[in-house]
């Protein structure tokens, strides 16, 4: 059940078996079936979740009514909407189940407690935010430099495995393009192949 | 809260279950009934389905998966029973909030709706278990736990539902 969480958590900071049961306390297994919600906009986000199985996505609507897509978690990743979950203010998300779902919560009070308790835990916290920072500040930096063919291109490499499990359209949505622009691209890249 | 939440309903139905289940199923809420041996799910079920054909609600034989989908488990399981049940949803209980259900039996066993809580926290101690019993007048629900964050929870739900929550030490 948290076979993957801990592989990942050992990867970051090598835990002891005690500290592995220590912190199993405070996980809450969850599991979400396809097209569910664990966020809706105006709630409190109360937890972070990670991916044991299944893929989620978090987006956001606009005023027309379009998903505007801004993170995908397949297995092995970490989902929130971390400034509601710091700050205790209403989310602007949505986060659901793309396909039926494993997750392992971890919600505000475990948090606390984990930080307080285990000093790897905030080892693995503190990692996790720098990473989430950087894949952040890489986002912004490719949408603001990089033309809509190379962000295809590098989402393709760097995602091949989200990309085969998505729709097109949210693989626009996520690259803030029109589904028929990125359909251009696609057709673009494939002739030049 | 928008987020739809998910109940497994866990054990033989009571008055206080009953009620619950019946008000939850109106709500935004998803029920998992466990099935298990407990024909009085069914005949529960049936009830809620003529009264609210609109409630998202699933029979589901299997204890353990609708706890390990629940964020709140609805734990109406007579003390006698508690460890067979336990045994199967200790894990995947783990963190959430049990609403323990104390059932008639018990009440007239022990003299006290509280021991059949007591003993969940016992079997369950990663689980936040809060112990809830029909005031018998008005709404009133009696609540008690030893874990603020989920009573607060609890309370939050029971006022959502048409009930009032009430403190089982201070009856406030």
């Amino acid at each position: 059940m948290y076979d993957l969480f801990f592989r990942q958590f050992n990867k970051k900071v090598p835990l002891t078996m005690e500290e592995q049961l220590e912190i199993t306390k405070f996980l809450t297994p969850k599991k979400l079936r396809k097209r569910q919600y664990l966020l809706q906009e105006a709630d409190v986000c109360k937890f972070v979740a990670f991916v044991e199985k299944g893929l989620l996505r978090q987006f956001t609507l606009d005023n027309n009514g379009n998903e505007r897509i801004l993170q995908f978690a397949p297995e092995g990743w970490t989902i929130s909407d971390l400034y509601s979950f710091l700050t205790a203010e209403p989310s602007s998300y949505h986060i659901d189940a793309l396909e039926d779902c494993e997750l392992i919560l971890i919600n505000k009070s475990a948090h606390e407690a984990l930080l307080s308790k285990i000093p790897k835990y905030e080892t693995y916290t503190r990692l996790q935010i720098t990473g989430a920072y950087i894949a952040m500040q890489r986002r912004l930096s490719s949408i603001f430099s990089a033309t809509p063919d190379e962000r295809y291109a590098s989402f393709m490499q760097l995602y091949p495995d989200i990309a085969n499990r998505v729709p097109q359209h949210m693989i626009a949505s996520y690259m803030g393009l029109q589904p028929k622009t990125l359909s251009r691209i696609r057709r673009r890249i494939s002739n030049n192949h | 809260m928008i987020t739809k939440q998910t109940i497994a309903v866990i054990g033989a139905p009571n008055q206080t279950s009953d009620l619950l289940c019946k008000a939850l199923a109106k709500g935004n809420y998803r029920l998992l009934m466990a099935q298990g041996k407990q024909h009085k799910v069914r005949e529960l079920f049936n009830e809620i389905r003529v009264e609210t054909p609109g409630a998202d609600m699933e029979s589901i034989d299997c204890c353990q998966q609708a706890c390990w989908e629940a964020d709140i488990i609805l734990f109406a399981v007579p003390c006698m029973e508690q460890t067979e049940i336990v045994y199967k949803i200790k894990e995947v209980a783990n963190q959430k909030i049990v609403l323990c259900i104390p059932s008639s039996i018990d009440q007239y066993m022990d003299g006290s709706k509280m021991n059949a809580a007591q003993l969940l926290q016992g079997h369950l101690p990663n689980s936040k278990v809060v112990n809830a019993c029909y005031a018998q007048s008005g709404s009133n629900i009696l609540l008690d736990s030893g874990a603020p964050d989920a009573l607060q929870t609890v309370q939050d739900l029971i006022r959502a539902i048409g009930f009032f929550p009430l403190d089982k030490q201070t009856g406030f």
